[in-house]
Order: structure tokens, then sequence, then C-alpha cells
């Protein structure tokens, strides 16, 4: 067989295109991180003028409360842990994260007592139940700021997916969306959720660009802190730990046949420096910061853990019961119901031209988010597969589409605020189809100097050499 | 050993006691056979205050309490009532003992008792006895001995309703009384502050063995970044030798260990000398005429027509291995990297371990007796894991004979090699942030290389 030759530039020598490429490297990133801070800035200036006049919301009365449970930490074996009501009821991460807000801001943490729902609006009146104005605009103005770095770090999981248009579509329709504004300025938890879901989409992206022991468990973590916020989190460890299975068996079963690798474990099993060892490491991390983030858990952790998912699931029928008008009977119905509140009530494209003063176009194109993200959805499942199972492309797509299953699963009312895990990812997505669509006029690439012809394909069936 | 088996048998023990009065989910609803409110007689309420009261002591059970009221008006002559009812004086009750309040409630309890389970004696009784003069009504609660810990009751959040009652009482209100007593016992059920849990006696035993295991353990995570400190201290005694390295070894000498990046330059550069070639498939060919460290490594991979498969290139970390371990032996003996990194590696590893052990040893323990200090060794302990790893991960074998090396090897070095230097230095950076349908060529080519697949 003829060898082909390089058709390398005769001027040129290998990896003189490193310093280039490090020079045009650095340049990018300077850029990403002002792009990235602009988008903070803008972020959290545009949240934070709504604040003061954003409507009371009578949950904000629960999340204040339970500011203390901070400082409680220190003391873990404390009242505060006990089998309790409040205790029960709620995963901790959202209470720690107002807690702190309001740490940083000069507030103590003894603040009202928690809202009774089963009072009326005068008794909790009466017995202060309402949170005090300063800890309230605390609390507000705390998301407020985490929703800036949401907007932030939503522009870096799409540009690093794709390009800055993207990013920056990404981060125009998460801030324009009017859900997402109503969130983030009340003091509420689910800001905090969407600031880890966005933390683990760019965790995820760059360890499996270059996997870390580091980044793994980073991204295990996150999931146990999404877990402690909001439970259904805790099932983005199942797509990760899947894909890692495969990898890993995949691993396996070419060291199984090719017994000249030394770098193995035992019985020829990957090192554990795998990829493969570290997406399967996160649902026990995950499992591990949320037992250990959340003391009530400690000393029955499974037990206790049950006795909160089927609170949780009382608390749904009571909601389902009082609230005709979310009730969802089915995972298609809730899948409609989902459909129907993102594409035309909580529709970034429709705030957008409400603003313009263009109702009606805002109206016929509200869909437009949905669109988006579906396209922006099957373009990362289309390029995944064809990257292969290690892309980062596949692994979004898996966390996304599971993130959503797992909320329409369990929905039973329709709350909006149950839409926002979902909404990450299509905020990823959407960003995902733009920067798609806009990359061939974003310019190719400069090949610099290692011009690398591909080889011919050899003589013999190719398949049949892989699997040899 | 025996320490060791003392704590277990402690745990076991400690373990078959619940932290709760009663099994399960004390918040879930309960039913109990005892009727939620009777009153002597019936006729004492009006049906409006009788369902409005009914409905706070729903709400209480629903809260996972056993409550039960009985309003007794002392002028019935009910046959149910208790004899020690009857026997209570007709005015002033404000001035009864706490043993004649408690032997009145007990009577009562002895006659109907409110409990979860037959003689679990596990409930809550308010026992309201109104005299002819309705002002001085007074309001008795009996706590089943088994009741409490119950969600956020504590007798003294309890107790905290009678003056509530009373106020309402001394204006002869005593539905509204008896209400409003109840909606802050409601409350207190979901949203008062409980008592702190207290040690049983086998839990203090098992606080005072966790004492030292707590010490012991966070001195082992102390120990990791101090050994590790020490053993980076410790100086080599191989003098520099004045061979000639290669680019990749000084690349190595830079980045502090024989990191996949350099490999991966040594590839590059074989794709640029055409020895070796991608393919389309992802594979890669070998030249037959070209010998080399990555192709002699790559070569028992390859089919007989050279073609490195995918699934190799995958692998290809673990399979140029020996490359690397080849090179760092041969930096060590030369001084140019630390002879000792195995056996550093080992020692910090073996702490680790150690660690790692008594965390696990500890933690059941630790959280059955609530030992906060045991917490704070666990703490400590993980941070100190997380430090080694850290280390083990990150730490440079070069030595300062490596840097003069190296030194030496930049100032002379041709541009070619500073090329191929910086090929395997900045390697990492290049591949870091890339991806996407913009990722040039190069980019793909060095990840693919790396053996990371997808870009």
């Amino acid at each position: 067989m003829q060898f082909p030759k390089s058709n390398r530039l005769t001027t040129t020598v290998s990896g003189g295109w490193v310093g280039e490429c490090t020079i045009a490297r650095a340049r990018i990133r300077r850029i990403d991180l002002t792009i990235a801070l602009l988008i903070f800035a803008i972020g959290f200036g545009w949240y934070l003028s709504g604040v003061e006049s954003q409507d009371y919301h009578l949950d904000e009365s629960r999340w204040i409360n339970r500011a203390h449970y901070l400082e409680d930490l220190a003391d873990p074996f404390g009242p505060t842990w006990n089998h309790q009501y409040l205790t029960r009821g709620q995963p901790p991460i959202g209470s720690y994260s107002i807690g702190l807000g309001l740490v940083l801001q000069g507030q103590d943490l003894e603040t009202n007592p928690a809202y009774d729902f089963r009072r009326s609006r005068e008794w909790n009146q009466q017995h202060g139940t309402f949170p005090s104005h300063d800890d309230l605009m605390a609390g507000r103005r705390w998301n407020a700021f985490l929703g800036g770095v949401s907007a932030a770090l939503l522009y870096l999981v799409v540009r690093t997916l794709t390009n800055p248009i993207g990013g920056i579509t990404a981060a125009v329709f998460f801030l324009s969306n009017p859900l997402e504004i109503w969130y983030n300025r009340i003091a509420l938890a689910d800001t905090t959720l969407t600031l880890t879901l966005s933390l683990l989409y760019l965790a995820t992206i760059h360890c499996l660009r270059r996997p870390r022991w580091w980044l793994a468990i980073a991204m295990g973590i996150l999931i146990g802190l999404g877990g402690g916020n909001k439970f259904t989190p805790l099932a983005l460890s199942i797509p990760l730990a899947g894909i890692g299975g495969i990898i890993l068996l995949r691993s396996w079963w070419f060291r199984l046949r090719n017994s000249g690798i030394q770098d193995t474990l035992f019985w020829h099993l990957p090192p554990l420096s795998h990829l493969g060892w570290m997406l399967i490491s996160t649902p026990f991390v995950a499992l591990a910061t949320f037992v250990a983030s959340y003391p009530y858990l400690w000393p029955d952790p499974i037990r206790r853990t049950i006795y909160m998912l089927n609170f949780r699931q009382q608390e749904m029928d009571n909601q389902y019961r009082l609230n005709p008008r979310f009730q969802t009977d089915s995972p298609l119905e809730s899948l409609h119901m989902t459909y129907n509140m993102l594409g035309n009530t909580w529709s970034s494209t429709l705030q957008i031209f409400q603003w313009l003063q263009l109702d009606r176009i805002g109206d016929l194109l509200s869909q437009l988010d949905l669109w988006l993200a579906i396209a922006g959805t099957l373009a990362l499942v289309v390029i995944g597969l064809r990257k292969g199972i290690r892309s980062p492309e596949l692994v979004i797509a898996a966390l996304i589409v599971f993130q959503m299953v797992t909320v329409i699963l369990s929905m039973r009312v329709a709350f909006e605020r149950y839409y926002l895990p979902i909404m990450v990812g299509e905020f990823v997505a959407i960003g995902c189809a733009v920067g798609y669509a806009v990359a061939p006029l974003m310019g190719a690439p400069r090949d610099i100097d290692l011009h690398v012809r591909q080889a011919d394909p050899p003589a013999t069936p190719t398949s049949q050499e892989v699997l040899s | 050993m025996r320490a060791i088996t003392i704590t277990m048998l402690l745990v076991m023990l400690a373990l078959t006691q619940s932290a709760a009065a009663r099994d399960g989910d004390t918040l879930v609803p309960i039913e109990i056979d005892a009727p939620l409110l009777i009153t002597f007689p019936d006729s004492l309420l009006t049906e409006n205050d009788f369902s409005a009261i009914e409905g706070r002591i729903r709400e209480a059970r629903n809260s996972g309490v056993p409550l039960a009221v009985r309003v007794v008006d002392l002028s019935a002559n009910g046959q149910d009532v208790p004899r020690e009812i009857h026997q209570l004086p007709g005015t002033d009750l404000s001035q009864l003992t706490q043993a004649q309040i408690n032997g009145t409630t007990q009577a009562w309890i002895d006659q109907e008792p409110v409990e979860t389970t037959p003689g679990a004696d596990d409930g809550i009784l308010l026992l309201v006895i109104v005299p002819e003069d309705r002002t001085q009504t007074q309001a008795y609660w009996r706590i089943g001995p088994n009741a409490l810990p119950l969600n956020s009751l504590t007798a003294g959040n309890i107790a905290a309703t009678v003056p509530t009652m009373e106020a309402q009482f001394k204006q002869g209100f005593v539905a509204n009384g008896v209400y409003q007593g109840l909606l802050e016992f409601g409350s207190n059920i979901q949203f008062g502050v409980p008592e702190r849990r207290e040690r049983t006696t086998l839990q203090d035993a098992l606080h005072t063995a966790m004492i030292p295991l707590a010490i012991i353990t966070a001195m082992a995570g102390v120990a990791i970044p101090l050994i590790a400190w020490r053993l980076g201290r410790k100086s080599t005694n191989v003098v520099a030798a004045t061979e000639t390295l290669s680019a990749w070894e000084i690349a190595a000498i830079e980045i502090g260990r024989v990191s996949p990046a350099v490999t991966t330059a040594m590839l590059l550069e074989a794709i640029h000398d055409g020895s070796v070639r991608p393919t389309d498939g992802g594979g890669l060919l070998l030249s037959p005429e070209h010998t080399g460290p990555v192709v002699d490594v790559l070569r028992p991979f390859a089919s007989d027509h050279g073609v490195v498969p995918r699934a190799a290139v995958l692998e290809i970390e673990g399979i140029t291995q020996p490359i690397r371990l080849e090179m760092e032996d041969h930096l060590a003996s030369i001084g140019a990297f630390t002879d000792r990194a195995r056996t550093d590696r080992t020692w910090i590893l073996l702490l680790m371990g150690i660690a790692t052990f008594l965390i696990a040893l500890g933690i059941v323990p630790i959280v059955v007796s609530m030992s906060a200090l045991g917490i704070l060794g666990i703490v400590v302990a993980v941070l100190g894991i997380t430090w080694g790893w850290w280390w083990l991960e990150h730490r440079s074998y070069t030595t300062e004979a490596g840097t003069v090396m190296m030194a030496a090897w930049l100032e002379t070095a041709s541009a070619a090699d500073h090329n191929r230097f910086n090929l395997a230095v900045h390697q990492t950076f290049l591949i870091e942030q890339t991806g996407g349908p913009n990722t040039s060529a190069q980019m793909k080519l060095v990840r693919h290389l790396r053996g990371l697949g997808a870009h």
C-alpha cells in the first residue's frame, strides 16, 4: 500500500501553530469573560431594578424564616434538625442560600416566624409572619444577584457548546423571560436552583471535554445541592451514570481483548482516571452531598428521605385538591400544559415583542421559544450521536430531556415554579439552536500550519479492522 | 479491637432507641379511638363552637398529634365523668395543687385512654373544667408520658397555651378560650421550637468514646498536608546530569510530570513527519517505514494494514502509558525529577487511607451519639483527604536540578524544539475550552490524539 505523504507547508514546523493558537485562545477567553461580566451586570441591574416593586409572594415568608438554617448548620444535632414540620417539609439548600444572602448584606438570621397557610392572612399579620422590609429586600437583592450570575453562566454554557452568538441568545432569552424576571426578583429558592443547574451544565461540558476528577465530583455535588433544593435534580445523576457505565464497559471490553495495555486497575478494568468512573461516581457523590447538607437526614437517611418524599406527595395531592385550575392527571396532560405555559404564558419572545409594543406579532410568535428549544435539543442529539457518546452535546441533551421528563412525571399540579428547572435547559437549547444556525456565518477557523490530509481508507473494510 | 467491639455494641444498642416517642413519621395524619371532642353536658357548646373546636383538634390529628379535648361543666351529672371531677371544688379552681390536677387528668385517662395504640399512653388530653362561675373555667393539659418528643411540641409550649385560654375564660368565653388555645397549640405543632434531643445513657457513653476518635480523625486529616509539605521540602541528592534532553522531556520538566500532553505532542510530531496519519474512521494509519516511541507502542494495536482503530485511539492514554513511565524513570535517574515520587505518593495514599478508614469507622457512632466534635473531626479529615488528592494530582516532580536543566535547554534550543516544547506545554490550554461548530481542525486533532473522543 502506498503510504500517503504529509502535505505540510515546507516553511513551517510542527507545533508552530501553538503560539498563535495560544494567543487566540487567550484573546477569546478575555472576550468571553468580558461578555459574561457584561451579561451579569445587565442581569443583576435588571433584576435589581424590580425588587422593590415586585408583589409580595407568601412563600417568601417561609424562605426568609428558614434563613437561620445556615447558622444552625454549626449545631447539626440541635433542635432545628429534629423531626418537625418545617425541617421535614423542604430540603435546606434554598434556605442556606437565602441565609447567606442576608448575612452578606449585614442582616442577622433572626427573621420572621413562618407563614401559616392554615390560618388567615390577618392572623398571620397579627403574628408577625411577614418578613421585615429589610429582610425581604435583602433576600430579593440576593436572588437578583444570583439571577445575574445564572445569566452569565448560561452564556458560558452555550458559548462553550457553540459560539458567542448562541451564548448571548441564551442569556437574552433568560433575561427577558417573564417567569424568570418574576422569580429572580423575589426571595425564594428557585434562583439558587437555576444557578446550580447552570453550573452543572458548565461543569459537565468541561468534564467531558477534558475529564478531571474534581469536575466530576463538582458535578455530583451540584446534583446533590440541586436535590437538596428541589429533589428532582437528583434524577440527573441517572443519565450521567448511565453514559459513564457505557463508556466504561466499552473501554473494559477493549482492554479485555487487548491485554497489552498496562494502564489498568484490576481484571483489566480501566484506571480510576477514566471518564467512565468519573461519571459513574456522580450518583454516589450526589446522594452523599444531599445527606451531608441536610442534618435532619443524618439519624436515619433512608427512612427520613422516604418521609420527605411521602410528604411531598401528600402536599402535591393537597395542592391538586385545592387548585383545580392547575390539575394534571397524566404525564401527557402535564406535557401539554407545560407546552402551553412555556409557549404562551412564559414566553421570552412574547415578552420581547410586548416591550416593543408589537403585541400582535408577539402573540403570533410566542411559541418561538419552544420551537427553538426543540430544534436546539434535536441539534444537540444529532450532533452528539455523530460525535459519539463522549460528546458534551449528547450528555447535555440527556440532562435537558431528563430534567424535563422528571418534572413532568412528578407533576400533579402545574405550578409555574415547577417550570423553572425545565427552563434552564430550554434556554440552553434555544442558544444552541441559534448558535448552530449562525455557525456558518462565523467564518471557518484557520488551519494555521499543520496541514493534515486524512489518510486514504485502507483497502480492506475498516469496520472489520476496527472490530479486530 | 476490644474498643471497636464495645463501640459497635454501644452503637447497636443506641440505634434501637427511637429518636421519637412513636415509631414512623409522626407528622402524618393519625387516627385514634378517642373521639375528638366531648362536652358534658352535650349542649355545653353551641353547634358552631363545637364544630370550630373539632376542626382544630382534627387539624392537630392531621399533623400527627393524638389530641382529644373534653369540656366538663361541673354542674353536669353525667355518669361518664369520673368521680374525681365531681370532687373538685365548685369555685376557685385556680387554687388546685399540681397533684390534684394530675390526679384529675389521670383519672380521666384511666377511664378513657387517649393513645395511638392500647397501652401506648402517648396521647394528649385537654381537660376543661367549667364551674358555675364561667370566668373561673380552668384548662388542664395531660401529656402522656410517651407523647413527647413529638414534632415541635414541648411541655413548655403546650403549657404556654393556658394563659391564652385563661384570658378568654376570665371574660366568660369558654368556647373561644378553648379555640384560641388550640389555635396556638396547632401552631406549636408545626412552628414551635422543639426541645434539643437529649442523649440517653448509652448515647452518653458512646459520646465519650467518640472524643478520642474525633481527635485522631482530625489529626489524620491535618497530617496529610503536613506530611506532604514535609515531603515536598526534602531535597534530592541526585546531581543534575549534563546529558542532552529532548523537547518532550523538557516539556515534562516544565509541566512537572510526564502528562498525556507529552505523548500527544509526540503523536502530533509523528503526524507532522508523516509516520502517523489520521484516517477517516477516527483511527490512525502507521507508516511501515517509520519507527519511534509512539509508533512502536501503537503498532501492536494496528491491523495488518497498519491501521490503529478508533476504539484503540480512544484508549490511547493507556496505550502510551509505558512511554510516560519510561520517561519519568529516566528523568528521575538524572535528577530532573525527584526519585522519591512513588514513595511520597505511597505515604500520602496511606495517610488518606487511614483518614478514610477513621471516617468510615466513626461516622455512624458519631451521628448516633450526636457528637459535634466527631463531626468536626470528620470535616477536618475530609478536607485533609481532599487536599491530599489535589496534591497527588498536581504535585510537580521537577527538582531544582531539573529546572536548571530546562533553563539551559531553553537558551540553546532551536525554534523547532521550542515549538515541540510549546506543543506539549500549552496543549491543555488549547483543548480546554474548544468545541462546537467553529472548532479548528488542529483542536479536533489534538483532542482526538488525547483520546478524548468527541470534541
